[in-house]
């Protein structure tokens, strides 16, 4: 039996842990992506890799790194680590999503043994490829998109290993920035790793062990519990994505949801197969989709970890785009597969949830990269957009908000301007894009970027394009995304939503995300 | 009539006005309280006053007041009709905000900041500064005429204007100030209350500021008029959120910074008291009648924050890093629908007030609780006006033990364990949750209700000593006299350290000490007795947050190298890592601020008149209802030691001693209680020289 009160000591402790990590991760970072968007999450494990406390960051990671230090427990013997040592790898197989999103696992040891993991993911602006970005909207194969790292020990109880740092700068875009990124990356763990030994030390080995063995029951008591509302049945839902970049049709996201006593499975059979562009998934990113869904869905208080999600199967086809058998196909816009997921979960549930679910909204990152180059200076901003928010039983859909599976921040344009060659034009709220219903959907935002350099290459991975957020119970659906080059001028040019261009100065791009769909049937005169 | 220089400090709250005064040279110090009067605080501030030259022949030299007018206004929602200018095409970044939700998972977004100003009194005006603060777009004159009529239809009270870079360059906001300014009385631009990067963070604060404008001015201008009549010469000062004191005009324009007046006068008490007992790390408590501050002192120091919320609004102001609770002895306690019981977060206020202040309050409140378990004295007569009803407080919670079926004591404890699990999450959140070492603070209890739970609370939290000082019922007030008066400028100069011109350095110290001298001038201070100190924010470049580093008030080359070093030294120890990268200048400080003479309280000896203990019924979980002595708190000899149960009380504070504590008094009248395993083990402190301050 565990003590209440050190258990309550040790929950705060390491979930105040795992909120101290993204503080330092973010303050002492150097590209515009972490320390204003905060496009990076943070988490501790014990020893076995199993997820313990995490912090407010972004779901989509949070699901991932469930993943990420068992898988990479399977590939690096938990003899090899030493006290000291910090690994980064971005491999799609460690428990990984896309090249990008770089991991930084730090092992934690208490007297000689391995009590512990402190690991965050970073979403590094560039990860090398062919083009600035790493995102390759027409890429037909990983190599395209970027450099591979294996786990790779880049720090020990000596310090950083020079030669490989050098290695990974030589291949990446702006390597300075990133290598004060990497830096703070260190920092972020090397905290972790100080405060969780403090823990450790306070309490002992056996009770930390207890504690967490205790958090995981709990967790999974709770979700079990709250899977009761749902009525035990076969529940159905699909969604679209508009097309993967290359061929341009729609691609198939669909769940077939089984409820039993404490049980939950999503089986994903019917879903379409891997495609050729840049929209395939990773397991451990569709898994971690279905996490966040039964999470906001069933359970938003309960607390994030191993147990919580132990009630829940996920079986995924192997060739599907959730889990493509051929390898290295392209994944960059894995995430926008992942909204599917949540959505289709989301229109299964709506008969049995109709007072929880939202309405579909702009459940897209909104990715926009410019590289700006004036001569050899050359400068990416990689920025994401939020839109409207569905209407659901209660209220309205918010306007201009990030809906489900992401929450990284706009950047500030006063900041977008000191650091880039860019001015902003315009920042609104775009009217009239949110469906109406009982409940209106929210309206989706006008975002306009003017090109001040020479030359500026736009790389641009939005979904919502073609077929539009779907609404429930008889509203409306939310107005598609619309990406357009000058517009109202003779040059104007409309874009795709995975699509790059070419543009010099005085071009302008203009962003207008999706609305979000209304929520049942609109009542008398609006 | 006036004798001496009486230096008066008052806090309003809810139900009881505070006053503290005293008078340095004599070192004579006195406390009282006067009624609230909810309708208009500016009464129960100048009844105050009154009292004071009624009792002491004196009228005031200095008037210190700690408000929380402005708190009240953000939180409930009751402010000015707001319009906010924006740069054409900006007027929405107020809403859209940084587009995050507070929670991840919480498809409700509860705690999401609503937009002050709704979308139909969001303006823009064509005007477009540059980042380096070049003039893109002039600001359109002609424009402005259609404005005001719009603003005018619109019913504005308030206006508040954000304009892009404008921390960069501040023109168009101050030309447009000027041409606003004959048709509102309310006006206020970004520039002028953060001058820091990041448009919706400056349009948030400065809509909330102008938001409480109008509330706040009106109520310090009745509170000028009272004071003007009762003692002319009276000069006003205002506690601002960082602990500094400011001139009633500076409040007026900026009400924002009133936002933690009176708890920052508490901690601002508590760490002169820190310093004084040779402490260095401690946290405090005060536990009101609505509500609960806590707050962390480390190094004697309590800690500050740049950025925070006020009611539910993202705001940046400099302030102490004060967590606020919808808890205290006011809070109703109530049985959900599972079953289960819930205190707070509604509160009583102090109208009804609690089921024993006998005004019609129906629902048990922890007040209630406190006296049905013993610890408050059921004969007494609260500043000789409210009369407790425990027969009343009795009925209420035999009403919620009997859904629960358990016995009416039991409820007592239970509603008392209740709001003591809300009060420790708190406590935690400041302490544990920031990686600090509980078992080395000390606790300070003070407010109305502090001093009765707070050992409960140290039990629970392992904490092992509570401080109650003297003026524990009335620390805020106490606070305000202890308060120094502070100015504060910073300008932004985006420089790299490694370059850094002295010219331009020295002559933005120069400015910068120039305005603080001359807002120090109109405030009537004798600028001579200012202490002026400077710092720079370093950070690499690149990054976005910033460390202080200090910086003398001349500068040459021979510091840079050392502004280097100790940047370097700082960034390992907060982010393990320093490197050789480049290091940028971003923004100077120079803050003067003016020593407040030594306040007597700290020395004050207590010559106590005894008074033997009588007896009570009282009521703890592991005794069950026993007799308990009841002391005198102007009766306790210094050294005196009491082993708990027992209460020690007086007209205005009880202070409850529980089982397996002792509490003694020491030099000067605080009470400490140590836990019973802990006491004869670091009971000495060290002496004040250790510290400085």
């Amino acid at each position: 039996m565990v003590d209440p009160f050190l258990l309550e000591v040790v929950r705060n402790g390491v979930y105040s842990i795992a909120e101290e990590m993204g503080t330092i991760l973010k303050r002492s970072a150097r590209s515009p992506l972490l320390k204003e968007a905060g496009d990076m999450s943070c988490a501790l494990t014990d020893g076995e890799g199993r997820l313990i406390a995490q912090g407010r960051d972004l779901p989509i990671h949070l699901g991932i790194m469930a993943f990420t230090v068992k898988e990479f427990l399977k590939r690096i013997s938990v003899h090899e680590l030493r006290q000291g040592d910090v690994y980064y790898t971005n491999l799609l197989e460690v428990g990984g999503n896309h090249l990008p999103d770089v991991k930084v696992i730090k092992p934690i040891f208490v007297d000689d043994v391995v009590v512990a993991f402190a690991i965050n993911l970073a979403h590094w602006p560039d990860i090398g490829g062919a083009m600035a970005g790493s995102y390759v909207p027409t890429a037909t194969d990983l190599f395209q998109e970027g450099l591979q790292i294996p786990p790779l020990r880049l720090f020990t109880e000596r310090g950083i290993n020079q030669e490989l740092l050098k290695l990974i700068l030589q291949n990446i875009r702006n390597p300075t920035e990133r290598e004060g990124d990497i830096y703070a990356q260190y920092a972020c763990v090397e905290v972790a790793a100080k405060r969780l030994g403090e823990l450790y030390r306070r309490h002992g080995r056996n009770a930390l062990f207890e504690c967490f063995n205790r958090f995981h029951d709990e967790s999974e008591i709770l979700m079990k519990r709250a899977l009761e509302v749902l009525p035990p049945g076969h529940y159905r839902g699909e969604d679209f994505l508009d097309d993967d970049g290359v061929e341009r049709q729609a691609i198939r996201i669909a769940v077939a949801i089984q409820v039993a006593k404490g049980r939950i499975c999503f089986d994903f059979a019917g879903t379409a197969p891997e495609c050729s562009g840049p929209l395939n998934c990773t397991i451990y990113s569709a898994t971690s989709a279905v996490y966040y869904a039964c999470k906001a869905l069933l359970g938003p208080d309960i607390p994030p970890n191993e147990g919580c999600y132990r009630p829940i199967d996920v079986l995924i086809p192997q060739g599907s785009v959730l889990w493509p058998r051929s390898p290295n196909r392209p994944v960059c816009g894995n995430h926008e597969t992942a909204h599917r997921v949540v959505d289709a979960i989301f229109k299964a549930l709506a008969p049995a949830l109709p007072q929880r679910v939202v309405a579909g909204g702009a459940a897209s990152s909104g990715v926009l990269i410019i590289n700006t180059r004036d001569g050899v200076k050359e400068k990416i901003l990689f920025e994401t957009h939020g839109g409207g928010e569905g209407g659901s039983a209660h209220r309205p859909g918010a306007n201009g908000i990030r809906v489900h599976l992401t929450n990284t921040m706009n950047t500030p344009i006063e900041a977008i301007e000191s650091e880039y060659p860019l001015q902003i034009d315009e920042y609104a709220l775009r009217d009239g894009s949110g469906g109406a219903g009982l409940h209106d959907g929210g309206n989706g935002i006008r975002r306009s970027y003017r090109i001040l350099c020479e030359h500026a290459e736009i790389t641009l991975m939005f979904d919502r394009c073609s077929i539009p957020p779907w609404p429930l119970f008889g509203g409306n659906p939310g107005a598609n995304t619309r990406i357009v080059v000058n517009p109202n001028t003779p040059l104007q040019r409309m874009m795709f939503g995975k699509d790059r261009i070419e543009l010099k100065r005085g071009d302008v791009i203009q962003i207008e995300t999706s609305g979000g769909a209304g929520y049942g049937v609109t009542v008398g005169p609006k | 009539m006036s004798v001496g220089r009486w230096l008066v400090g008052i806090d309003v709250g809810g139900t009881f006005t505070d006053v503290v005064a005293c008078e340095p040279t004599s070192g004579r110090l006195v406390g009282f309280k006067v009624p609230s009067h909810s309708a208009d605080p500016s009464v129960g501030f100048i009844v105050g006053l009154r009292r004071l030259s009624e009792l002491e022949g004196a009228n005031a030299e200095t008037v210190i007041h700690a408000t929380t007018i402005g708190t009240n206004a953000a939180i409930e929602l009751r402010g000015a009709v707001t319009g906010l200018v924006t740069t054409k095409n900006f007027r929405d970044v107020l809403e859209i905000g940084r587009s995050a939700r507070p929670n991840l998972y919480d498809l409700n977004h509860s705690g999401r900041p609503i937009a002050l100003v709704p979308r139909q009194r969001r303006l823009e005006i064509s005007e477009r500064i540059a980042h380096d603060g070049a003039i893109l777009v002039p600001l359109a004159r002609d424009e402005i005429g259609a404005l005001v009529q719009k603003l005018k239809e619109l019913r504005v009270e308030a206006v508040a204007v954000c304009l892009l870079h404008s921390h960069t360059n501040q023109e168009h906001e101050l030309q447009l100030k000027q041409a606003l300014q004959p048709h509102f009385r309310y006006l206020t631009v970004s520039s002028e209350i953060s001058a820091e990067y990041g448009e919706y963070e400056r349009a948030s604060t400065v809509v909330l500021n102008a938001y409480l404008m109008p509330t706040v001015a009106n109520y310090l201008e009745r509170l000028l008029d009272g004071v003007k009549i009762l003692s002319p010469r009276s000069v006003i000062r205002v506690v601002q959120s960082n602990g500094g004191l400011m001139s009633v005009e500076t409040a007026k324009g900026k009400p924002l910074l009133t936002a933690l007046s009176g708890p920052a006068a508490g901690v601002t008490a508590s760490q002169r008291l820190v310093r004084h007992l040779g402490l260095l790390d401690a946290v405090t408590l005060d536990m009101g009648g609505t509500s609960t501050d806590v707050c962390m002192i480390q190094g004697a120091e309590a800690v500050v924050t740049k950025e925070r919320r006020v009611g539910e609004q993202n705001v940046r102001i400099p302030s102490l890093g004060i967590e606020t609770i919808g808890a205290g002895g006011g809070s109703i306690a109530s049985i959900d629908v599972v079953g289960a019981l819930k205190v707070g977060p509604r509160s009583a206020g102090a109208q009804p007030g609690p089921c024993c202040y006998g005004l019609g309050g129906e629902e048990c409140t922890v007040t209630d609780a406190n006296l049905v378990l013993g610890y408050l004295n059921p004969k007494r007569v609260l500043g000789g006006a409210i009369r407790l009803r425990p027969d009343l407080s009795k009925k209420a919670i035999t009403k919620l033990a009997n859904t629960l079926h358990v016995g009416h004591l039991e409820m007592a404890d239970g509603i008392a364990e209740v709001v003591n699990a809300n009060m420790v999450r708190a406590l935690r959140l400041v302490t544990v949750e920031k990686g600090i070492d509980i078992r080395k603070l000390a606790l300070i209890a003070f407010g109305g209700a502090g001093p009765i739970h707070a050992g409960r609370l140290a039990q629970q939290l392992d904490i092992p000593r509570v401080i109650i000082p003297t003026f524990s019922s009335s620390f805020c007030a106490l606070g305000c006299i202890a308060s120094e008066l502070r100015y504060e400028t910073t300008q932004t100069l985006l420089t790299e350290l490694a370059t850094a011109q002295f010219d331009s350095m020295n002559s933005c110290l120069k400015e910068l000490t120039e305005k603080i001298l001359e807002q120090a001038k109109e405030d009537n201070v004798n600028v001579n007795e200012l202490a002026i100190e400077s710092g720079l924010d370093l950070r690499y470049l690149g990054q976005k947050h910033e460390l202080e580093v200090p910086l003398p008030l001349h500068f040459d080359s021979r510091h840079i190298p050392v502004l280097g070093e100790t940047f370097r030294t700082r960034h390992a120890q907060l982010y393990s890592y320093a490197s050789n990268d480049a290091i940028q200048c971003v923004n100077v400080r120079v803050r003067g601020v003016l020593p407040r003479t030594e306040i007597p309280w700290l020395k004050q000896v207590v010559s106590p008149v005894h008074i033997p203990p009588t007896k009570r019924t009282a009521y703890f979980r592991e005794t069950g209802a026993i007799q308990v002595s009841i002391f005198d708190r102007g009766g306790l000899a210094q050294e005196q030691q009491i082993a708990g149960p027992a209460i020690v009380e007086d007209e205005w504070s009880t202070v409850v001693v529980y089982p397996g504590q002792t509490l003694t008094v020491d030099a000067h009248g605080n009470l400490v209680i140590m836990l019973e395993r802990l006491t004869g083990f670091e009971r000495t402190v060290r002496t004040p020289e250790h510290v400085r301050g």
